[in-house]
């Protein structure tokens, strides 16, 4: 294509352009063809970010609507794999700390708090996320394990430990001693309290209220 | 021959047509006879032949490309031989050799990824980085370095399978880079203008830069720039640059077409 002739005359070199993602953007020679595509990344926990990560727009709500629904996709699933491998329970999208998955600081970009809301409302579609207390949109809860798989792996857990005689206080099974080799180990006890919930309704729990400092328990049937 | 009424002249007339075909069969048969006879003989030295080096055939990239070449030399299409077997009665003398099956094979795999990759691309895939989704959907998700092999050319004739289906896979090249465009959007000049200057920043689109290289006023490249993201889907808004971007209703910043970044995932 003839256009390409005019980029290899250096007086066409715009000048003073600021690098705001040096890694991906030209480094002022207009010669050279920029062809190393974008690789994923691994935090320092480890966590390996996909490729599209470092891709600048990603962080911007795509207009095209069909662009939008995939770069939703995308984040969805990502936000989810994060909370796992980071064991992330609940995000505040107005919080200062931007949580890690929301920006990308090698780029400088990050997800706005409309943005992020917008996330959540696609994972709520897909059960994956519950705003916490209900009825707002800036706090909420991940469920990168859904409530009933909580109550489940909690369940099995009590009965494998011979506790399931016993009254448990919500205490003792978030962060009591037993359990701090389990992947519940300080689950917030918004979630434990669905979980427990769920085991309820389906007749294997029994909720206690809590009398004075002992707080809420559950007993396990 | 006289042509009499009545009923002995409808079974006369089935008589004669009886007997041409008659002749016709055995005339044809003897020509099949003989044509089958040339075929079969060329084909079991095309089968020996390429049973005896199958396996560099599928798995040597440049002995393939010679293969090839020498078919196209006999004026031989593989690719119309394999779905038709035309006159030889038998099909499946391309399927016989394996070369179908790696091309057919390469075929539907270049379509998995070219539209499961759509929503993202607009459709239009670097092809070395197909190349790669392919080797890795192969390989079950492994990137798998020089293995197996797949070269631009073996693309190229896949694409020439799917030709017959009317899908509008084609081959774009935009600098010096190879793209497949698997939608049958036909790109205007100025998204062409812009994809090539894309190419050259690593995919990333600035209003005033689009200006400095091609003289455009504003509203042809607020114009341009929209197309690419809301008509074709190629590009991707960044509203959070720091230089000046676009300006219009929905694209305010700059644009990446996604094809051009690439993606080594």
């Amino acid at each position: 294509m003839s256009i390409n002739q005019p980029f290899t005359s250096s007086s066409n070199v715009p000048l003073g352009q600021p690098q705001t993602h040096p890694q991906i953007s030209s480094n002022g020679n207009p010669t050279s063809t920029i062809n190393t595509p974008l690789k994923p990344i691994k935090s320092e926990s480890g966590f390996e970010f996909p490729a599209i990560w470092s891709f600048p727009p990603f962080f911007t709500l795509q207009p095209n609507p069909s662009t939008l629904n995939h770069q939703l996709e995308l984040w969805r699933t990502l936000v989810l794999k994060w909370a796992k491998y980071e064991r992330v329970f609940e995000v505040n999208v107005d919080s200062i700390e931007i949580p890690g998955v929301f920006e990308n600081k090698r780029i400088k970009r990050r997800l706005l708090p409309s943005s992020m809301k917008r996330i959540f409302q696609e994972m709520m579609k897909n059960g994956e996320a519950a705003p916490d207390p209900p009825k707002q949109d800036t706090k909420y809860l991940i469920y990168w394990k859904k409530p009933e798989e909580w109550g489940d792996l909690i369940y099995t857990w009590v009965m494998d430990n011979g506790l399931n005689s016993s009254i448990m206080t919500f205490y003792e099974i978030t962060d009591g001693d037993l359990s701090h080799t389990t992947e519940f180990y300080e689950l917030p006890t918004s979630i434990l309290r669905k979980a427990l919930e769920s085991l309820v309704k389906r007749g294997k729990a029994q909720l206690l209220e809590g009398k004075g400092e002992v707080g809420e328990g559950v007993r396990l049937l | 021959m006289r042509k009499g009424p009545g009923l002995s002249a409808l079974s006369r007339q089935s008589a004669y047509s009886n007997s041409y075909s008659t002749l016709s069969t055995s005339i044809s048969t003897q020509q099949i006879a003989s044509l089958t006879e040339s075929l079969e003989s060329f084909k079991s030295t095309l089968i020996e032949f390429s049973l005896k080096h199958k396996k560099d055939i599928k798995d040597d990239p440049a002995f393939r490309f010679q293969f090839q070449k020498m078919c196209s030399t006999l004026g031989i299409d593989p690719l119309v031989g394999s779905t038709s077997a035309k006159g030889s009665g038998s099909g499946g003398l391309w399927g016989m050799l394996g070369i179908s099956e790696f091309e057919y094979e390469l075929a539907v795999q270049l379509v998995d990824i070219c539209v499961s990759t759509r929503e993202k691309n607009g459709g239009l895939i670097r092809v070395d980085e197909l190349i790669r989704k392919i080797e890795r959907l192969r390989h079950g998700g492994k990137t798998m370095e020089g293995e197996g092999g797949i070269t631009e050319q073996d693309i190229i004739r896949a694409i020439k399978i799917l030709e017959p289906l009317k899908s509008g896979y084609k081959l774009h090249t935009i600098s010096s880079d190879r793209y497949v465009r698997s939608i049958p959007n036909e790109l205007n000049t100025d998204q062409s203008i812009l994809l090539s200057l894309a190419a050259t920043t690593g995919g990333r689109l600035n209003l005033r830069e689009i200006e400095v290289q091609t003289g455009w006023n504003d509203d042809r490249i607020d114009l341009g720039l929209r197309d690419c993201v809301m008509e074709q889907g190629l590009g991707w808004v960044d509203e959070q640059c720091s230089t000046e971007g676009g300006r219009g209703e929905e694209i305010r910043g700059d644009v990446w077409i996604i094809a051009v970044t690439g993606f080594d995932e």
